[in-house]
């Protein structure tokens, strides 16, 4: 038996604090329960009624912690989503499932983090996913995220004649839409020469091709179609969702293609759901950890060809205006790194037609995740038409 | 953290070869090291020594790290190699190499000793 889950779930809450560099004065937990608050009253759904938690797949809150924080008396399912940077996107795909089985009507996807514990490098070392990096190329000197990714950017380059210039086009288009982003850290304007003059940090990756590192926090509320009918905000519809992951998951050192991530098998599934094609998306809000894995979704969620993605960013093309208009909020590049969350959030407010940078007219959009050494996440979005 | 499966390969390391583990019933070769044979879901491995040779696969040259031990030779280069055995292994480029080998060039594995005794695993360009 196949199942759809297009419009069996809306995203009817979304929000975010303010981000900041350094520490936050709240910790983690916190955060994550003032964001958490914040979705459901932006939804107009009683903290109370929130009947399922997906809590931040790193276990920083549990569900019992909103159970407790929240009053809520009878919590009908909990999870993690252990995907990085993917799961927020995945667990749009589980709520909708756990709604559409008539367990939960509003489901809470929390994250934040309130920029304690360690840079990026000892946080990733602590991760599962990691622990096969961690064992065997951790001691022969590749240790962090941009020493991992940018051989798949080498190989790319390689294969495909990508340059440094096209990964400089994505960063200018995301610090473009930060410099008009109230709520976005890095605004002053950036140009290509910019990107090209940022020293290295792990050859092709410049320091320009990394995202930001930050406090703060973000959530969504995902909420059955009776429910989010009669809530205070124009409910955001599923179309299509699915999760994918690469070959050789753990090790991208053994992965036969370098240049395929888990979106690649993730991406015909969701449209197929969705029933909508590539050419129907009006702006997408793609995972940016750096500009390569955005190049690189592009080619994989079939938005260009493989190999295509360098002359498909030239010319300002992911700008608003432009042929795909990617990350109007700045992105983990220059907005705020908060697992990918405030990439749905943007795409919810996208699509209520109020966002700080809106595509006119917007009425599909697409938002993906990817973390943990090439999982991919997808979901399909819509305006409410009725 | 060594995982259990993976023990003869450590050893084999720091005494300064190559040991890769292959599946004891189909004789498929994998690594890293793991519990179970992806081809035929075999538990039973053997051990077969590498030449430690390849062909350059990818390249990251890391001009920044955080991690103690590296951050005194960055600029190094970390190299993936296809090696001959047909897995690929990850490591760095000799710290004294003048250049990058490009994609495609031809290295091999050596073990430079380092000031505490042991024995790191290093590639090297071959002429």
């Amino acid at each position: 038996m196949t199942r759809s889950l297009n419009h069996c779930a809306a995203l009817t809450g979304a929000a975010e604090l303010g981000y900041q560099r350094g520490v936050s004065e709240f910790s983690t937990l916190s955060l994550q329960l003032q964001a958490g608050l914040a979705a459901a009253r932006d939804a107009g759904v009683a903290p109370a009624e929130i009947d399922g938690v997906i809590a931040m797949s790193n276990g920083s809150a549990l569900a019992e912690d909103f159970v407790q924080a929240f009053g809520i008396r009878d919590l009908r399912f909990s999870a993690m989503v252990p995907m990085g940077g993917a799961s927020p996107v995945a667990a749009l795909q589980l709520a909708a499932a756990v709604i559409q089985a008539g367990i939960c009507r509003h489901v809470l996807l929390p994250t934040g983090r309130d920029g304690r514990g360690g840079d990026a490098t000892a946080r990733i070392a602590q991760l599962q996913v990691f622990r096969g990096v961690a064992e065997f190329e951790m001691p022969l000197g590749a240790f962090a995220a941009p020493q991992l990714y940018a051989a798949m950017a080498r190989r790319h380059m390689h294969e495909y004649g990508t340059r440094s210039t096209d990964f400089a086009e994505i960063a200018v288009a995301m610090r473009h839409h930060a410099s008009t982003q109230p709520n976005a850290l890095m605004r002053r304007p950036m140009t290509i020469d910019d990107h090209q003059n940022s020293r290295m940090v792990a050859d092709p990756l410049r320091l320009l091709d990394c995202c930001i590192d930050n406090a703060g926090a973000a959530a969504v509320l995902v909420s059955a179609p009776d429910a989010a009918r009669d809530l205070r905000r124009p409910p955001v519809w599923l179309m299509g969702a699915a999760e994918g992951h690469p070959d050789s998951p753990l090790s991208i050192t053994q992965r036969p293609d370098l240049t395929r991530l888990g979106a690649a098998k993730a991406a015909d599934r969701a449209f197929a759901m969705a029933g909508i094609g590539r050419g129907d998306i009006d702006v997408a809000c793609l995972y940016d950890c750096f500009t390569y894995i955005v190049l690189c979704q592009l080619e994989d969620l079939g938005f260009c060809a493989k190999g295509e993605g360098g002359p498909f960013v030239r010319g300002g093309a992911l700008k608003v205006g432009g042929r795909l208009p990617v990350n109007p909020h700045g992105g983990a590049m220059s907005q705020a790194h908060m697992v990918g969350m405030n990439h749905i959030v943007e795409m919810v407010r996208q699509l209520r037609g109020e966002a700080a940078n809106q595509v006119p007219g917007a009425r599909h959009g697409l938002v993906s995740g990817y973390g943990d050494l090439g999982d991919g996440s997808v979901a399909i979005l819509c305006k409410d038409t009725a | 953290m060594t995982t259990l499966e993976a023990l003869p390969y450590h050893e084999a390391l720091a005494a300064g070869h190559l040991l890769l583990q292959a599946c004891g019933d189909c004789g498929t070769l994998r690594h890293p090291p793991s519990p179970m044979c992806p081809c035929c879901q075999s538990v039973h491995v053997r051990w077969q020594r590498s030449a430690g040779a390849g062909a350059v696969h990818s390249a990251v040259t890391v001009h920044h790290t955080t991690t103690p031990a590296y951050r005194e030779r960055t600029p190094y280069t970390v190299l993936t190699v296809a090696l001959d055995d047909g897995v690929r292994l990850l490591a760095p480029l000799d710290f004294d190499a003048q250049a990058v080998p490009p994609i495609g060039a031809r290295v091999a594995l050596h073990f430079a000793p380092q000031t505490d005794g042991s024995l790191l695993p290093l590639f090297k360009t071959v002429p």
